[in-house]
């Protein structure tokens, strides 16, 4: 029981440090298997997430780690948990795929889902154009080859 | 109108910002900053219709969702849903597909309609007869039969109400006049197959979806046995048959994957029930239903029903057989009224017998049969055309799912 208090130091892109109990940082797939690995120090740099994502997916790791942790009640504890995934995945798309590419990398399965549920929410109604603008896509066929295709797919087209 | 609002404002800032902060590991700028995996994933969650139009997007997107590996989850997520239904419109001339939902019917018999969404229509020159098969993993088999300048002219086609995608298939060369086609799905090559035979069990011809033709042996002679269409469960094609040798009644396996074609005689009162039972899919096995009136007759499907009997088949190796009695609930009769029902199957997970109205004249309904809790509901149908002039027939499937691979 000891090993929960143990804190765990984590390292941003930009060299700064989050101190987290080693539960939270368990919540992290890779730092988990970091672990067992006898990877024994204290800190661990995350050299591809900056501190302003990395902050936010530490505090969806303490959450749901926390609300883990307490007995009993546990309908209402997983309706509140749903409540707060909603509210903290309701940013900017932006910050959104920055939070899905660190979920993705540091292997949060719980946030990597609610992350890509988001994402297709979003673009479930849009317009190639819409979608391309918000993945910043470059728009790679040609005039004749996007005709052919729009033809194929006209019918997703049909109100 | 939350998020419709957080959406407007990223737009703005996206094009900016997003190059700059996620140059990281990019190799073009046309590239997607996400990895493929992510991408199929969130692709995974999409409707159908978004999955078109992603595949206007780019060529990028166009070709992750060609991916067999995002195709399989898709299909795999599909299966793992409740299966829809698939409803079909046949004239002589069209054909319309249209899925909904399945319904959740409960104990009170006042079901909430189900509404079903049109697919597509498949037209075929000429006046004719059009069959439709039942869906076998996402596809649906489609045989056009027409008479030109006095002969007899068979088109066949598969096609997939979830991409809207139709492949007419090669013409099958055989000599003898009456063919019959079949259709089925292999499940460990992942490989769609249509088994073809001539009436007289002369011949027998094998085509694997994007391929040709090809000849093959079959040990056991048998007669074309055409009233009712296959069934395909998990990677065997099961349809009715007569041995030419002895004249007696059949049920023919054909494992789809190796080829090879089973018999199964139909012995004892195993007899009639091949000769008028309607093939189902009990829980992953091969069963035949009939219905039965109080004297035991078998006989139509309407409010004087007494009885279904199903025969499963347990034991393809050793033919073993387990029979079923379902006794018909007391509010079967006011359920079912003037309605003369048809079989549609057996629900899977809930075991539910399944039912439609023959021919439905204002409204378009399914009965769920559920005998765990003795009930009979009634459903009605929206959505369906229910215009049936030019010989309109409507027809319902279950354990439809969705498929997003494009077939070459």
């Amino acid at each position: 029981m000891s090993e929960s208090n143990k804190k765990i130091s984590l390292i941003s892109s930009e060299g700064e440090a989050f101190e987290v109990s080693e539960a939270v940082a368990r919540e992290f797939e890779i730092v988990a298997h970091m672990l067992e690995d006898g990877c024994s120090g204290s800190s661990i740099p995350i050299t591809t997430v900056d501190s302003n994502i990395l902050g936010k997916v530490i505090e969806y790791c303490t959450k749901h780690v926390e609300v883990g942790n307490v007995e009993g009640n546990s309908e209402k504890a997983e309706k509140d948990l749903e409540e707060f995934d909603k509210r903290f995945i309701a940013v900017e798309m932006n910050t959104l795929f920055s939070l899905i590419l660190a979920a993705n990398y540091l292997n949060v399965k719980g946030l990597l889902n609610i992350g890509c549920q988001k994402v297709a929410d979003t673009i479930k109604d849009m317009k190639p154009e819409e979608v391309r603008s918000i993945f910043n896509i470059e728009n790679d066929y040609t005039p004749a080859e996007e005709e052919v295709v729009r033809k194929e797919n006209e019918w997703a087209f049909q109100p | 109108m939350e998020t419709q609002q957080t959406l407007n404002v990223s737009w703005d800032s996206q094009r900016n910002t997003l190059p700059k902060t996620s140059d990281n590991g990019r190799e073009s700028s046309s590239a997607s900053p996400i990895p493929t995996d992510v991408i199929v994933d969130i692709f995974s969650r999409l409707p159908l219709k978004s999955i078109a139009m992603c595949r206007c997007v780019s060529k990028l997107w166009a070709s992750v969702l060609r991916l067999p590996h995002f195709t399989e989850l898709f299909l795999t997520k599909s299966s793992s849903r409740l299966p829809q239904l698939l409803h079909a419109r046949v004239t002589n001339s069209e054909l319309f597909l249209f899925s909904s939902a399945s319904p959740h019917p409960d104990e009170n018999s006042s079901s909430p309609p189900v509404v079903a969404s049109r697919h597509m229509k498949l037209s075929f020159g000429g006046f004719g007869e059009i069959s439709c098969g039942r869906p076998v993993s996402g596809l649906v088999f489609v045989k056009h039969v027409r008479v030109l300048d006095g002969e007899k002219e068979t088109s066949l086609a598969i096609c997939n109400p979830s991409t809207r995608q139709v492949l007419h298939l090669p013409k099958v060369e055989m000599k003898r006049l009456k063919v019959r086609s079949m259709f089925g799905y292999d499940p460990v090559d992942k490989q769609y197959k249509v088994l073809c035979m001539t009436t007289d069990g002369g011949h027998y011809q094998v085509l694997t979806l994007g391929g040709s033709w090809r000849m093959l042996e079959c040990c056991i002679p048998h007669y074309d046995y055409p009233l009712l269409k296959e069934i395909c469960i998990d990677g065997v094609l099961y349809y009715k048959s007569i041995n030419q040798s002895t004249q007696t009644y059949l049920i023919v396996c054909f494992d789809v994957r190796s080829e090879n074609f089973r018999p199964i005689e139909a012995k004892g009162s195993l007899g009639r029930a091949v000769l008028t039972g309607d093939m189902v899919n009990y829980g992953g096995r091969f069963g035949l239903i009939i219905c039965e009136d109080n004297r035991g007759n078998v006989g139509a499907i309407n409010r004087r029903s007494s009885r279904f009997k199903l025969w499963v088949l347990e034991d393809v190796e050793k033919q073993e057989w387990s029979e079923r009695v379902f006794v018909l609930p007391a509010e079967w009769k006011n359920v079912v009224g003037e309605h003369r029902l048809n079989f549609v199957g057996v629900a899977s997970r809930t075991n539910e017998i399944v039912l439609s109205s023959w021919y439905p004249i204002n409204c378009f309904y399914l009965f769920y049969l559920d005998p765990e809790i003795d009930t009979v509901v009634r459903v009605e149908m929206q959505g369906v055309d229910m215009d049936v002039s030019n010989y309109a027939v409507l027809q319902a499937f279950l354990d439809h799912v969705e498929d997003v691979k494009l077939y070459a």
